[in-house]
């Protein structure tokens, strides 16, 4: 019996996550879960002592155990320590556990090494990952099966970790997004850096991962084109302790370009209070990137080597993530790169700075023209979160693979919440349909006129027509956007032109050449009905 | 054998065996410094220090000037090293035992050694001069301490065993001798046909470590 929580309530759970800090912080919405249906439960954390540091940031956890991951390591691999030390901390850690008497035991952390310490805990009620005395895995569900078989896998549909944990976890209702707890700590430490400043462009340029490192020469590119575009905001470079002595290079370097920027090295706990004070993050996949998904933050990853930002992506809507089209990419977290690095050098600095400029200035028309317009080298993908389906990333430049991983990716939800798949991606289609028929419409106007304004009969005819449009027409509030922000015109009036009208009209036809390529594929899909079958007999296991 | 004391260059007495200086005859702290630096990522996380070999005692200055809660136990074959530094002992405190040339069941008698065992939480440092000087010794007192030998096995399995009867067991049933690694004890674990007990589910997530 895997639940314990149909019958009666639940004094004490345990959930494990033994991973790295990003995962933790990924787990959040799943404790929040557990908290909000269990409010009087103990909910416990095992977790890798090497990150406590997050401890006072994460609310809804009220006992955080370590595991000591690196001592233990130490015993096992240096020949000057007997291995009994790495066996005897083990044990005492599994005796605490065991003295614990968990009603519920919830392991997330998908690796044998889990699944062992979930067996010999031994709650009859756990879920995820657990390798008993003879020797057989079990998942308890579906979900932690799924992340058991598939990974990171994108033959199954993509979904987010935080979708998975919190699915896993058996959560019903709770709101999914990340929540995580200002500290007067951190905030006494961010006042005292940088006082009552607020920035309009933060940039973390380190990760502990060389393949993901866009390194500090594109970074200081980037920022330099960046404050060319937006010579009035206010940079800060974030890192770690740690990180102080490459930052600090950096920071000399632009600063002897007469660049001024603000360098803060902080703790996790001013981390978040930066982050909580600034518009735009720029990272790579970095610990900060999620702890940036509990503020209003807008994110932009930078998604290069073994990063898969479909699966760890910053758990948050309108967020956004930049990766180079490369066969190789995600690699293998743990090989090395035999392709020099070649999705880094195809993330121009400049590119980048002109699209985070974009981000910053919420103009999604010039946004999906950038991503149209480079398409064929650079994935421009953007968030978004349903209540229902989770979160997804959608490439803004959509085409026919992207629209099946969508596809895979509803599905999936649907299964996992134990819904029709059929439902998900009827709904789906039926919402391109309509969405091709406003596109038409209002494309056959622009036909319309284009002849009336090359004609130059009706001057200002465009203007009045954009103006006569409901506020709520998303396509045509794009439309201003885009032209007032990217055309350099002030004035929404000033739309009047034959070559505005053609950029319009080649964007909607361009749209319009997508849309029904995703309805034609979806009904090429040969297997669909079949597979879709599959995916409904997986929810029963659910 | 006698010892012969020197000056290094920059002045620091330098014990000589057999015509061999046990520390750098130019800055033989510079030396410790570097000993100590190759062994300073594991020192933090264990209470109890042996050191194979006493030198001219300057790695042991560092040691206990760097890790002030540690307790070290020096082993040292040769005698007349251990008096010509007798001083050096003496400022050294409680902190420090030296065995001069311990046998085995020298050390096995040893008391404190009981409980260092118990706790597991101790680590074994190599002066890498004093071990080339007498191999023999060094190695059999290393594997001993560090449960790779029958002998060190069955004596570090015995004080376990007698708070927790596994140990023991566990030797025995996978006729263990010592020289196993991590990776052959999950072997053996692994081959075995009946249920695992709680403990071989441990070896089996340590093993799941080293990968």
């Amino acid at each position: 019996m895997a639940f314990a929580w149909g019958a009666h309530s639940l004094n004490k759970i345990l959930v494990m996550q033994m991973l790295r800090l990003g995962d933790i912080i990924l787990s959040a919405p799943a404790l929040r879960s557990l908290k909000d249906r269990f409010p009087e439960s103990e909910v416990h954390l095992l977790f890798n002592s090497q990150f406590k540091n997050i401890q006072p940031l994460l609310p809804f956890v009220d006992k955080f155990i370590g595991f000591d991951r690196t001592k233990m390591q130490k015993c096992l691999r240096f020949k000057n320590v007997s291995y009994y030390g790495a066996f005897d901390a083990m044990k005492r850690l599994i005796s605490y556990l065991k003295s614990q008497n968990y009603d519920q035991v919830i392991n997330l952390t998908h690796n044998k090494m889990s699944g062992y310490i979930a067996g010999a805990v031994g709650c009859p009620n756990t879920l995820g990952l657990s390798i008993g005395k003879d020797k057989k895995a079990e998942f308890g569900n579906g979900a932690f099966r799924f992340l058991n078989d598939h990974g990171l896998s994108r033959n199954a549909g993509l979904i987010h970790y935080s979708d998975l944990y919190m699915a896993g976890s058996g959560n019903i209702s709770s709101p999914r997004h990340i929540a995580l707890r200002e500290t007067e700590k951190g905030f006494s430490e961010i006042k005292g850096t940088v006082g009552h400043l607020d920035f309009q462009l933060v940039v973390q340029p380190l990760t502990n991962d060389v393949k993901k490192n866009w390194g500090l020469s594109n970074f200081e590119k980037f920022i330099y084109y960046y404050h060319q575009f937006n010579p009035n905001h206010k940079i800060a470079l974030v890192g770690a302790p740690s990180e102080k002595k490459d930052l600090h290079a950096l920071y000399n370097n632009l600063k002897e370009m007469r660049i001024p920027v603000y360098l803060v090295i902080c703790s996790l706990e001013g981390a978040l209070s930066l982050l909580r004070k600034t518009k735009v993050l720029v990272t790579g996949d970095t610990s900060i990137k999620h702890i940036a998904a509990a503020t209003h933050t807008r994110i932009v990853e930078l998604s290069m080597g073994s990063s898969h930002p479909q699966f760890t992506g910053a758990y948050k809507k309108n967020s956004y993530i930049l990766q180079a089209k490369e066969a190789c990419a995600p690699c293998d977290h743990s090989s090395a790169c035999n392709h020099k690095l070649i999705c880094h050098s195809k993330l121009d600095p400049q590119f980048v700075a002109r699209t985070v400029s974009c981000i910053y200035a919420r103009d999604s028309m010039s946004l999906n023209h950038i991503a149209r317009k480079y398409k064929k080298h650079i994935d421009l993908y953007k968030t978004f979160i349903d209540y229902k389906f989770g979160w997804l990333a959608i490439p803004l430049a959509l085409d026919v693979s992207s629209v099946y991983d969508i596809l895979m990716t509803f599905c999936r939800s649907a299964s996992m919440q134990g819904k029709n798949p059929h439902d998900y991606i009827h709904g789906f289609i039926s919402n391109i349909e309509s969405a091709i028929s406003d596109k038409q419409e209002w494309a056959s106007r622009i036909v319309q006129l284009k002849a009336e304004v090359d004609d130059a009969r009706l001057p200002g005819s465009a203007f009045q027509m954009l103006k006569s449009v409901p506020r709520d027409n998303f396509i045509i509030n794009g439309i201003r956007d885009f032209h007032v922000r990217a055309h350099g015109f002030h004035d929404i009036g000033e739309i009047s032109n034959a070559q505005t009208l053609n950029i319009i009209f080649e964007s909607m036809k361009s749209d319009l050449v997508v849309l029904n390529e995703i309805i034609k594929t979806i009904f090429k899909i040969e297997r669909l009905e079949q597979w879709m079958n599959k995916l409904s007999n997986t929810s029963e296991i659910l | 054998m006698a010892t012969q004391w020197l000056v290094s260059k920059n002045g620091h007495p330098v014990p000589v065996l057999n015509g061999i200086s046990l520390c750098s005859m130019v800055d033989p702290i510079k030396e410790a410094q570097k000993w100590f630096d190759s062994y300073k990522d594991i020192l933090n996380d264990f209470d109890h220090i042996f050191v194979l070999g006493i030198g001219g005692g300057y790695h042991i200055d560092l040691l206990l000037e760097s890790l002030p809660e540690a307790l070290i136990t020096v082993v040292e074959r040769e005698a007349s090293l251990v008096r010509g530094l007798e001083k050096k002992i003496i400022d050294w405190g409680d902190r420090v035992a030296v065995l001069s040339n311990p046998s085995i069941n020298h050390i096995k008698s040893y008391e404190s050694f009981h409980c260092v065992v118990e706790q597991s939480s101790y680590c074994v440092l190599v002066h890498p001069i004093s071990f080339s000087n007498n191999p023999e010794f060094y190695k059999d007192i290393e594997d001993f301490l560090l449960g790779r030998s029958t002998e060190g096995l069955s004596y570090i399995s015995a004080i376990k065993g007698q708070t927790n009867p596994y140990y023991q067991d566990f030797q025995k049933k996978y006729n263990l001798t010592g020289k196993e690694s991590i990776k052959d004890i999950v072997h053996l674990i692994q081959k075995k046909n009946v249920d695992l007990s709680d403990e071989d589910l441990l070896w089996l997530s340590l093993g799941e470590l080293i990968h």
